[in-house]
């Protein structure tokens, strides 16, 4: 089992410990909690990997919790969901296979387009990207907005 | 009761059937025939074998029956329909001679 | 009509190299079928009954003639030379090499096409009204919401691992042209309160196995919030509808569990929620995508024309195609034609390579460059000049492509089935063709007037047989196919899904049941009464009595 950053592809050597783990049908009240707590790493599960309900609580979390600590993806994960978990809030995923780490790295820079999209909202990495508005479903959601 | 083992060839989709020279023929006519439940695992086994070597995707074995020229019956309309490789749409403007 | 920015065109470029990749990582065993399959799906690739199937989305059914030679050519040199048009307003390829579909996929991306999220369990390809910019009755042009929908939609990080599929269909005119009520979430622009336009949400609606029309959830959306309520609608989906059982994992099943009030009330408290501004689209963003739907320049073009009204007289086939086939537009002088692709004989909604190159040429001969795809599987010309009518006129009839059945019984819908499907229980295209040749004679069908005939291969219902006023379903019935008749369904406004009148029919027996239906209808209906206006009125009994005889 190791530890992959979404955006670098590379391995987490010290993972910190998890501090709440999510299941896929943790309520509004679940969510609250586990943000408000000691903002330790909150580890949301993926059953089955076409199970999509991760990204929505992810999502929740950063938007509507202020989140701002490691989500961390567990379970029945695949390099393909890399820039998903990346753009919906999550920073880390936790695999099973060393060996995969490749391909979770070439999942995510052969997406550099999609995430590089440019967009015109003011934020930390405005600067790095020709500000032109677009629709923010090609945005990061990699943190919420601050407004 | 008489089984062959068909598939779809990885490359290009074309339906295909396992061949007694145990390569893979788009011709049933041409496919071998299992005569019993032992006979048709065999063949299984085979046809598994030939997904690992990346020849064919989704094999399974069906029953056909055998007319009394030893001429294979692919029994079911969909299987007469694979088998013919082609649609039952007979006179139609673009339909691809058999 | 839209085009490509350098984000979208490096962006689809890296999905066809990515797939290249992908291919041949299957074919040097490093990716097994298991494997391969999910991402196969996500580029609109099936494994049908003969071969592969490769689907294309025309997003909201709009064609250009470069589109249209380039989808001619694609049909040509890696296909047999024909394509298949879809309720879907989506074509269809049905033959096409594992190896070549990498080639395929660079050579769409040159005209601006895909086949991304085609298939898989993602918001799909976004339909559309295809008189878009043209109907008389149109509020507001649709497409330029689609556009917006299938950017925000593409890829989208949160819905991308939905329970299910996902379909929305637009209509912004007065009479429903897109079957929205069938649809997961049906939008339809009307007029609000201040005079200003919005939409009226449907959701739930949908066909297969447990077909249901879809329910108003809100009565007026302010336009400018259609990103932020869509995505609260996904997301109660996304997080309660069920993954346990793929044949109740549509959001309709969820809809219907909850009841159209609690499902909205949780849709709305989510939206409440909801940074709305972080979603929603700038205004500048909407009306850059706005200026790329701008109605076409129509020169003044004269309004009647003489030798049109002089031929009606003359020509009786041509003033059944133009009755039927030649719809008004709102510019005077102008009017949208429909190209039949149900020419008896031919299978419905198929079309050569000639065909496909063929109106491209009449696209820019006639239509401003532009073509629609009709989800009843036709084509249509949106802007054609009355004055050159007469001369379209010639041309078509020339290519067989001038039969003039539009919306008539002829007009049927109808799936691929068991000829080609791979989940088809029974053929359609065969019984389709029966029933053409038995109403082949224009003026039966003229007597008949006005009817959607719909035909599906399995219960999956891509034929929309559910909303069909007379609907064919395939069944098997230990190893024989079976044809199973609905009566009273209907795609358009009060929309409905049909009731089964009784036991199947063998497919022999399946022209005559038509003729019987509908010869009751004749009989039944009082002066100008649609079929189904008889059906609402007379109720089964007369047709059951028609088709099985008194019990
Ligand atoms: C369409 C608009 C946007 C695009 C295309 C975009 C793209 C990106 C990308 C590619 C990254 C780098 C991810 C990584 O590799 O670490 C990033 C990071 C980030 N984005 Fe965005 N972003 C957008 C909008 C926003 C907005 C509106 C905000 C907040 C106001 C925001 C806040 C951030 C933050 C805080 C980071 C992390 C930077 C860091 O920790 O180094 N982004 N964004
Ligand atoms: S309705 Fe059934 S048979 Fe027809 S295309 Fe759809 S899945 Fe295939």
């Amino acid at each position: 089992m190791v530890l992959v950053e979404l955006a670098t592809g590379t391995i987490v050597a010290d993972p910190d410990e998890v501090a709440t783990v999510l299941e896929p049908t943790a309520d509004e009240a679940a969510l609250h909690d586990a943000a408000g707590g000691n903002a330790g790493p909150i580890a949301i599960a993926f059953p089955s990997f076409t199970d999509g309900r991760g990204f929505s609580l992810a999502r929740l979390l950063r938007e509507r919790h202020g989140f701002k600590g490691e989500i961390r993806a567990v379970g029945h994960l695949i390099p393909d969901h890399g820039q998903f978990l990346l753009r919906s809030g999550f920073d880390t995923a936790e695999i099973t296979d060393p060996e995969a780490v490749q391909v979770w790295k070439l999942r995510s820079s052969a997406s550099a387009t999609i995430i590089s999209r440019p967009c015109a909202i003011p934020c930390r990495c405005a600067g790095m990207r020709p500000p032109r508005p677009r629709l923010r479903s090609t945005r990061c959601l990699a943190r919420p907005t601050t407004s | 009761m008489p089984s062959v083992v068909t598939a779809n060839r990885l490359t290009d989709g074309i339906v295909v059937y396992l061949a007694a020279d145990g390569e893979w023929t788009e011709e049933i006519a041409n496919a071998r025939v299992a005569d019993d439940e032992a006979e048709t695992k065999a063949l299984e086994a085979i046809a598994d074998n030939a997904v690992r070597e990346r020849v064919v995707v989704g094999p399974y074995p069906m029953v056909v029956g055998l007319k009394d020229d030893g001429a294979i019956d692919p029994l079911s309309v969909r299987e007469r329909i694979r088998a013919a490789h082609r649609t039952t749409l007979t006179k139609d403007w673009y339909d691809v001679p058999l | 009509m839209y085009r490509y920015d350098e984000f979208d065109h490096a962006f689809v470029n890296e999905r066809v190299a990515e797939f290249r990749d992908q291919v041949e990582r299957r074919l040097a065993g490093q990716l097994t079928e298991e494997e391969f399959r999910p991402l196969r799906l996500r580029n609109g690739l099936y494994l049908q009954l003969h071969a592969y199937m490769l689907r294309i989305a025309v997003p909201y059914g709009v064609l250009s003639p470069r589109q249209l030679r380039q989808l001619a050519m694609i049909g040509r040199k890696w296909d047999r030379g024909y394509g298949h048009f879809t309720t879907r307003q989506n074509l269809q390829f049905n033959w096409v090499k594992l190896v070549d579909i990498p080639d395929v996929l660079a050579a769409l991306a040159e005209v601006e096409m895909h086949c991304i999220q085609t298939s898989g369990n993602c918001v799909r390809n976004v339909t559309a009204d295809p008189y878009a910019a043209a109907a008389v009755d149109e509020l507001e042009d649709p497409r330029a919401w689609c556009e917006i929908l299938r950017q925000w939609s593409t890829l989208h990080p949160e819905f991308s691992w939905l329970p299910r599929k996902f379909k929305i269909a637009i209509s912004g005119a007065a009479e429903d042209r897109a079957a929205t009520a069938f649809h997961d979430i049906g939008l339809r622009i009307v007029r609000g309160p201040n005079g200003e336009n919005g939409f009226r949400v449907l959701v739930g609606g949908g066909m297969g196995r447990t077909p249901y029309v879809g329910q108003e959830i809100k009565s007026f959306l302010p336009k400018e919030h259609l990103l932020s309520y869509i995505e609260s609608i996904l997301r109660v989906y996304n997080l309660h509808g069920r993954r346990d059982n793929i044949h109740k994992a549509r959001i309709k099943i969820l809809v219907n569990a909850l009841g159209i009030d609690k499902f909205r009330e949780d849709v709305e408290a989510d939206w409440e929620a909801t940074h709305k501004d972080a979603i929603d689209l700038p205004e500048d963003e909407k009306r850059r995508i706005m200026s790329y739907f701008a109605p076409p320049e129509l020169p003044e073009r004269p309004a009647r024309d003489e030798a049109l009204a002089a031929r009606r007289e003359s020509d009786p086939a041509f003033a059944n195609w133009y009755k039927h086939n030649v719809l008004p537009h709102r510019v005077p002088g102008y009017a949208s034609v429909v190209i039949s692709l149900k020419e008896p004989g031919r299978t419905p909604g198929d079309a050569s390579s000639d065909t496909m190159d063929f109106v491209a040429d009449l696209t820019e001969r006639f239509g401003h460059n532009e073509a629609r795809v009709n989800y009843t599987q036709n084509l249509i010309l949106p802007h054609v000049a009355r004055a050159d009518i007469l001369e379209l006129y010639e041309a078509l009839a020339g290519a067989g492509c001038a039969t003039g059945n539009n919306e008539l019984l002829g007009d049927m819908i109808c799936c691929p089935g068991l000829d080609y499907c791979n989940l088809a229980n029974a053929r359609s295209i065969p019984i389709a063709k029966e029933i053409a040749k038995r109403f082949e004679d224009p003026a039966r069908q003229e007597e008949i007037g006005k009817l959607r005939l719909n035909m599906s291969g399995c219960i999956n219902a891509c034929g929309h047989h559910h909303s069909g006023n007379i609907g064919i379903l395939g069944v098997d019935k230990k190893g024989t196919e079976l044809y199973q008749i609905t009566l009273g369904g209907n795609p358009k406004d009060s929309a409905s899904v049909g009731t089964i009148i009784g036991p199947g029919f063998r497919a022999e027996a399946v022209p005559q049941a038509i003729d019987t239906i509908v010869d009751t209808y004749i009989d039944n209906r009082h002066e100008g009464e649609s079929f189904l206006e008889t059906w609402r009125r007379v109720g089964a009994a007369p047709f059951k009595e028609a088709l099985y005889g008194a019990r």
